[in-house]
This record gives C-alpha cells, structure tokens and sequence, in this order.
C-alpha cells in the first residue's frame, strides 16, 4: 500500500465532485475550471482535465456550447445538465455524510 | 538561423522552429497512443491541441512570432507530461473498479509482468493477475514445462519478451484490473440495467418528457455498450483462432524442416531409404547453398507466422504496442531470409541452365539369334508405380532410374545400341562432362540382353538430371521378345498395330518393311477383324440413313 496511491485515490474521488460543484453556480471553460482546482491542488497539470470533461459529457452530466475567442481557438463553455444537478446533489449528501463520518471516527481516536 | 515550419493547430496557424514543432508533434502523439483506448479520443485530443493554440498564442503576445522549443516546454509543463495523464488515469481506473458510479468507464485488464513480485522475469505473476488464478500455479507449470518437455523455457522466453513490464502505476492497477471474460461482460449489461431502472424510479416524480429522454439516453447507451462487448468478443475470438493457427503452422513446419524432406517429393523425385539432407544436398553445388536454403525457407515462413501469433496474442491480452524496434528487425531479418533464399535458388537453378548430350553407338556384330530377348536386372516395378525418378545413393554413386528403351529400325545389317546420354550443368562444358559421366549396367549373354533400370553416375556431379535414352536399332527380319520385367525401361515403343507399352511385353515383335509387327498376338488379329466388321457396320448404317 503506497501512500501515493491511496493520496490519489482520495483526490481523484472529489475531483469529479468539485468540477460539477464550481459548474453549478455558473458555465466555464476548461481553464477557467483549471485555475480553481489548482488553487486547491487538487490537480497539477492540465492534461488530466479534458478526458474527465469529455466522461462527464459522454455520461450525460455535463453540456457545452462554443463561444469564439480572441486570444485563440474557440472554446468550450461547460454547464451542468439536469441529470447532472441531480447527480451533484446526490453527491453532496453523500460528501456531508462521508465528512460527518470522519469526523466522527477522527474524534473517537483523539480522546483515546 | 534556425528553420521554422508552419504548424495548423486547431484552425490557428503557428510558425514553429522545426525542432520545436518535433517535439510538439511527439508529445501529441505520445498522448495520442495513451488515449488510443477511451471512448472520445478524438474529442479529447482536440480539446488538448485547442488547449495548446491558446497557450502558445498567450506566449507570442510580447511582439514574437516564432515559437521556440522554450515556449512548447513551457506548455508541456502546464498541460503536463504523459506520464501523468496515464497516473491520473490509474486513479480513474480504481475509482471505476471499487466505486459504484454510474458512468465510471469500464476499464479492463491488460498483461503486464510483475517486476515486484518476481522469480525470473515477473512472468508467470503477471500471467496470474491477468487470468485471477494464483501464481503458483503458473510458476509449477512452467517449472514441469521445462524439466519435462524443455518448451517451457523457451516458452517463458517469449512470454519475457513480448510482456512488457508494469513500470507506473497506472500500469500496475491495469495488471491487476478486472478481467474481461463472459461473466464480468454479463455482470456490466446486468449493472447498466440497474442502474437504468434505478434512475427511471427515482424520476418518477417528475415530468414524462424528462424522463423519456433520459430513458431514451440510457437505452441507446445501453445499445452500444452491448455492440462494443460484442464485437470485443468477436475480435477476440478471431485473436484466438489466430493464435492456434500460427501455433500448428510452426509445428508442423519444424517437423517438416527437421525430418521433412526424407517424406517430401520435391518436383515428382521422391526419395527412397535415404536421408532427407543427403539427398536435398545433391540438388544445391554446396552444402552452403543447401544451408542458405534452409536458412532463408525458415526465416521466410517463419517470421509472418510469428508476427500473427504475436498480433494474435497482442489482441488476446492486450498487451500494449511494443516499441517500433522488434518489428523493424524482424521486418530486416525477414528481407535477409528472402535474400538467402534468392541466392540459393538463383545459384541452384543455375546449375541446371545449360543441357548436352552424348552418343554412343554399341554394335551386336556376332549377335547369335535373330531374336533378341529383352530383360531388367529388376523385376520388382512396384516400386515405381508413379513413374517418378528415383534417386539412391550407393557409397560414391547416385544410381537413378531415369533409363529408357526405345526400339526403332535401321539400314544397317547388325543390331546397334544407340545410347543418348543427357545431362545438365552450370555451363555447356560441365553438362557435357556430367553426361559423360553417366553410365548405365547391361549384360549380352547368348541373345539375351540384360539391362539395369538404373543408370549411375558420380556423387560429386551431384544431380543435374544425368538420363539415358537408348534405342535398339533392328535390322528388317530381326525381331525382339520383350520380357515382362522390362516393363519399367521401354518407352512408348512404334509398332504398326499401335498397342501401348503395357500390352507389348511377353510378345515377340519382328521388324518389318512398316515396322514393329507382333507375331505371337491372336488378341490383337481378333480386335483387328472386330474393328474391321464394326466400321463395315457403321458404313452400312450410314448408308440407310
């Protein structure tokens, strides 16, 4: 069991939560999506980002339209469809019962 | 002064020092093959390059107009190195195999040799991960393979060669990934259809419309997953015949290298209580060519079956492409076999470009009889049921039955034999000298003459097709009796009535004015008259008509 891994695992599993999660107040395009999850270090390199993005479309949870760019290629904005808002709230439940439960099991250790 | 090309990425146009745009187009394509395996490539590979565009035109923002092989490392550390994709996509891997999302991407398992957990080369781990069955028990098969029949090590050899070894972990979580099998296709269709009745309760609350076009969604997605997993098993199947095909091809072509040519029949010669290489050896002028020969048949055949059983076994566990390497030597080895093969034959047939004969005239001036009794040393002619040439090889002497008789008149007083000895060879001088070479066994005794159905010559002419035609001349009045073992020798044989070879021996034949005449035949004065009487009849009815 290499910390590495178990470390990625747990990052990897909110990754899909976080990006439906800064989707759902507004659209974005990829490096807009790309500055906040650096900000919280949840990726390093932006290559990682557009396969997610294109699972999560193909999945049905997310839409885009192309809006034209000055400084480049057209690009991407994402947004959340109904599926995925349903899917992001089912997500969030389970995120509070899983944060609750750590709680919980991380307090039980200290007072021992 | 550095040369620049012109690079169109994602519909911008971008001069790019030429090096740079090297290692741009490496790097996509390094990606490219990573990604060769998810759904989407295309659509994910565009994303990346447009990515890319809006990077480097970000950098030529300050007045410059080239980009440099700075600027594409600069994006290469931002969009990151392919290794990390694939890391990042291990993670997406396990998630997919211990989560239970609803659109997590079926990933499945590939072969990899174990490098952690290793006796040799990780092999057989590699192989136990892959098939879900303790390693142990590939370690004792090999083990048995290899003290029992010996295959097993050269087996395991080639199992280390083509199994790449699990170096990242993505690679490793791939090894240890679920297996695709019947069952686990089976346990997916049954979880997509969960999952889609699960999402049709939940919406009951909601508007019909919705609800239809997720239905509608998850049905279609459902389709083509089905359509994946099948046409998966078919290519695998195909994979599979393949590789059981390419195995009984190199069995039985090494059985047939090792001991073949003893039971082949190259060109109607077949080949009698000799072995094989000897008596191949007599068709090549040197050992070498004989060995380039067979060098170059091996790599030949060889090689593509190969290359099918590895493609075959690529497909079967998906192994990942190897480098390019392995197959351009065994692409440079195989043109090497072509050439050793070209050389053999060219020098061989060669060999067989130029052809002279030689005459002999023997006279019978004090021959006793009129009749002349001819006989075979051999009377055994089931041997040579076919009419092939036979071939032995006796101490220094190849003996070979290419020896016939052929009965014709002549002016002269006494009976000639006219002998023809024919061979071939590399240049006009050498097939003159193998015929001479060429002699055949015969015996006069009394009226009777004996004759050998072989002829022999030197082994070190080696075989150029040495022959020998002879013709008995018979003076008109001489006649000669063809002994039933002389059957193999005499070749089509001129006589008045025409009967064939077979149905002349046993007879006495006298040499007349027009020919061979039989003069001991009732059978053939009967079939004369019947034939006679039959095209009477058939003038007659003709007639009526």
């Amino acid at each position: 069991m290499k910390i590495e891994n178990t470390k990625a695992q747990m990052r990897k599993g909110v990754l899909e939560f976080c990006i439906l999660s800064i989707l759902e107040s507004s659209e974005a395009y990829p490096s807009e999506i790309i500055e906040k999850l650096k900000e919280g270090k949840l990726i390093v390199v932006e290559g990682t980002l557009y396969p997610l993005l294109t699972r999560l479309k193909n999945a049905g949870l997310l839409k885009y339209r192309w809006e034209e760019s000055k400084s480049g290629p057209p690009r991407k904005y994402y947004a959340l469809t109904e599926v995925g808002v349903e899917f992001l709230k089912e997500l969030e439940t389970t995120w509070d019962e899983l944060v609750n439960a750590v709680k919980l099991t991380r307090k039980k250790n200290i007072k021992k | 002064m550095n040369k620049t090309v012109t690079a169109n990425i994602s519909g911008i146009v971008f001069h790019i020092e030429a090096q740079a745009y090297d290692q741009l187009n490496q790097y996509l394509n390094t990606i490219r093959k990573y990604f060769n395996d998810s759904d989407g490539k295309d659509e994910i590979m565009d994303d990346i390059e447009a990515r890319i565009a809006e990077l480097l035109k970000e950098k030529l923002i300050n007045g410059q107009e080239v980009i440099t092989g700075q600027h594409v490392q600069s994006v290469i550390e931002v969009m990151g190195e392919p290794e990390q994709y694939m890391d990042e996509d291990a993670q997406e891997t396990y998630s997919s195999d211990t989560g239970n999302s609803n659109f997590s991407n079926f990933k499945s398992k590939r072969l990899y040799r174990d490098a952690d957990d290793n006796v040799i080369g990780g092999v057989c781990s590699g192989l136990g991960y892959y098939f879900g069955i303790d390693r142990i028990w590939f370690r004792a098969a090999f083990l048995i393979a290899f003290f029992g029949f010996g295959f097993g090590i050269v087996f395991y050899l080639i199992l280390w060669i083509i199994i790449p070894d699990a170096k990242t972990a993505s690679e490793k979580l791939e090894m240890k990934g679920e297996p695709i099998n019947v069952q686990n296709i089976g346990n997916t269709i049954k979880d997509e259809f969960d999952s889609f009745k699960k999402k049709v309760n939940q919406n009951d609350n909601r508007q019909y419309g919705r609800r239809a076009e997720n239905a509608i969604f998850r049905f279609f997605d459902f389709l083509t997953k089905v359509l994946v997993y099948f046409f998966k098993f078919i290519v695998k199947f195909i994979a599979a015949i393949l590789v059981i095909g390419a195995v009984i091809a190199i069995f039985t072509f090494v059985t047939i290298m090792i001991n073949g040519p003893m039971q082949m029949e190259i060109n109607d010669y077949s080949i009698n209580n000799q072995w094989g290489s000897d008596f191949a050896e007599l068709f090549f002028n040197s050992p070498m060519m004989y060995a380039f020969c067979l060098i170059g048949l091996a790599i030949v055949v060889l090689i593509p079956i190969l290359g099918l059983l590895y493609g075959g076994l690529k497909i079967l566990f998906r192994i990942p492409s190897s480098t390019k390497a392995v197959s351009i030597s065994a692409a440079s080895l195989w043109v090497l076999g072509l050439i050793l093969l070209a050389i053999s034959i060219t020098s061989t047939v060669a060999q067989y470009s130029n052809e002279q004969r030689v005459n002999e005239t023997i006279v019978l001036d004090d021959f006793p009889s009129d009749t002349l009794n001819l006989q075979s040393y051999e009377d055994s002619y089931s041997i040579n049921q076919f009419g092939n040439t036979e071939l032995y090889i006796e101490d220094e002497l190849i003996r070979s039955n290419e020896l016939s008789i052929d009965v014709i008149k002549t002016a002269g007083e006494h009976i000639e034999l006219k002998v023809v000895k024919r061979s071939k060879g590399s240049n006009r001088r050498e097939a003159g000298l193998n015929a001479e070479h060429v002699f055949m066994t015969y015996e006069i005794e009394d009226n009777n003459l004996k004759v050998s159905q072989f002829t022999s010559f030197p082994k070190e002419d080696r075989f150029r097709r040495q022959r020998i035609q002879m013709s008995i001349a018979l003076p008109e009045g001489k006649s000669i009796y063809l002994d039933p073992s002389s059957r193999e020798i005499i070749y089509d044989i001129e006589n008045v009535t025409n009967t064939y070879d077979g149905r002349m021996m046993g007879h006495t034949w006298l040499m007349t004015a027009n020919g061979l005449e039989c003069t001991d035949c009732e059978w053939l004065i009967k079939e004369a008259q019947e034939t006679e009487t039959n095209t009477q009849e058939n003038e007659n009815e003709i007639e009526t008509l």
